[in-house]
């Protein structure tokens, strides 16, 4: 036997298929950075890369618990203390009598994807969703799934500087028509307010959370990690149910705007 | 409905990355795979590395030398994974190499030649598995490990000698 044949073999041994990578890097890639699902031994090696000892790594852990309780305190004291998400009533009517018109997709057609678009000169995430004003990641990681369905963190950035008011979305999967949902939580700064009449209730993180057809972006409270200079990030807690294909619709009215964004 | 152009925004092809980068992850797999003997961490660095690659595939001009450049890439994660390997070994109380459950000759030798491929210098190691392993040619593998096609040549004859000291290099290239 060669040694080239050698090296196949013992190398082999170690190689397992890995059919699936393909698709998972590219869900990787595309993804935003800040909602991507870190694997626990990749974020423990990150944390410790610079760290070269057990008692070293014992006294980083107390430092990150350390750090991590203040921080965590203090964005509980700063949420009592915070004043209560409002939004223009009056703009949010006059939003929601704008009707819904969101494209059908044929069973079996492929998803028509929003196409992409470099923001990297607004924010840390390269490549999103959309042509503007408000542009989404798409939805790589699932955060939960219920009896119901299945529930994301949607990510929206909005070029504020032509952008501006509260900004209202509504969604359906574009095949089936079934409705997207939006749950209140959590009660923080940036993600989207659910608006209009409550539909069904779901349990969500062991909690009974009521579900509602619309959700209101307050473009003065944005998302937290939004970083000084960069476009403000929303989030918002969003569900379709179980018969959905997961190519999803969503028409993003704004005053003067109205956008379709199409993700999945 | 008004959809305004964002200025100093560039539309991009979603294709790109599937078209340019996708098609070279099952050979970055396998080079991973290969300098790690782990999959899972394998895994890890691959998507490591094509989210590196992507965010810097604008600055790459030929697209020609996109795999070596995509492995050179996929490489250095490798390293960078070595390096913090001892964590993971901490964590989980694992040695690196595996006993080999087999008793059967093969299986040993096998065992043997992986032991001693990872006893070898990163840049020695990347050589034997880019030539042996991912067949390319010394000009590529250059392009990877970063130097002349004599300088990997010669890296290469080293590392054979330091894993079959009595076997000839014209034998061992076969």
């Amino acid at each position: 036997m060669s040694l080239r044949a050698e090296i196949r073999a013992a190398i082999d041994d170690v190689t397992p298929p890995a059919p699936a990578l393909q698709q998972k890097v590219v869900a990787y890639v595309l993804a935003d950075d800040r909602d991507r699902v870190v694997r626990p031994r990749w974020s423990s090696t990150r944390w410790t890369r610079s760290f070269r000892g057990p008692m070293t790594l014992v006294a980083a852990a107390l430092l990150v618990v350390l750090i991590g309780g203040l921080v965590l305190g203090g964005r509980l004291l700063r949420d009592m203390n915070a004043p209560p998400q409002t939004i223009n009533q009056a703009e949010l009517k006059r939003l929601e009598s704008r009707p819904v018109h969101l494209p059908t997709v044929q069973p079996g057609a492929e998803c028509p994807t929003s196409p992409l678009t470099d923001l990297s000169a607004h924010g840390p995430q390269a490549f999103l969703l959309g042509e503007g004003p408000v542009y989404s990641t798409r939805l790589a990681y699932r955060n939960e799934t219920t009896n119901w369905g299945t529930w994301y963190v949607l990510s929206l950035t909005v070029d504020t500087t032509t952008a501006s008011g509260p900004i209202l979305i509504r969604g359906e999967d574009l095949q089936t028509h079934a409705q997207v949902l939006f749950a209140r939580a959590p009660l923080a700064p940036g993600y989207g307010i659910p608006a209009g009449t409550v539909v069904r209730t779901d349990v969500l993180g062991g909690e009974t959370a009521q579900l509602y057809p619309e959700a209101v972006l307050d473009l003065t409270r944005p998302y937290e990690g939004t970083k000084k200079g960069d476009w403000p990030i929303y989030k918002s807690t969003m569900g379709y149910p179980k018969a959905a294909t997961g190519c999803i619709g969503l028409q993003v009215d704004g005053a003067g705007f109205t956008e379709h964004l199409v993700i999945n | 409905m008004a959809i305004r152009p964002v200025t100093a925004v560039k539309p991009v092809s979603e294709q790109s990355f599937t078209d340019l980068l996708a098609p070279l992850v099952p050979h970055a797999y396998r080079l991973a795979c290969a300098m790690l003997h782990d999959a899972p961490a394998a895994e890890d660095v691959v998507q490591e590395a094509s989210l590196i690659a992507w965010r810097k595939l604008n600055k790459l001009h030929d697209h020609s030398k996109l795999r070596a450049w995509f492995l050179g890439i996929v490489a250095n994660e490798c390293r960078n994974a070595k390096r913090r390997r001892w964590v993971s070994l901490v964590n989980l109380g694992l040695p690196s190499v595996l006993s080999v459950p087999s008793s059967e000759e093969n299986s040993v030798k096998r065992a043997d030649l992986r032991r001693a491929l990872l006893q070898l210098g990163h840049d020695d190691r990347l050589v034997v598995v880019l030539y042996f392993y991912l067949d390319m040619p010394l000009i590529d593998i250059a392009m990877v490990v970063g130097g002349s096609a004599d300088a990997a040549r010669a890296r290469l004859y080293r590392a054979i000698h330091r894993l079959r000291p009595g076997l000839a290099i014209e034998e061992a290239l076969r």
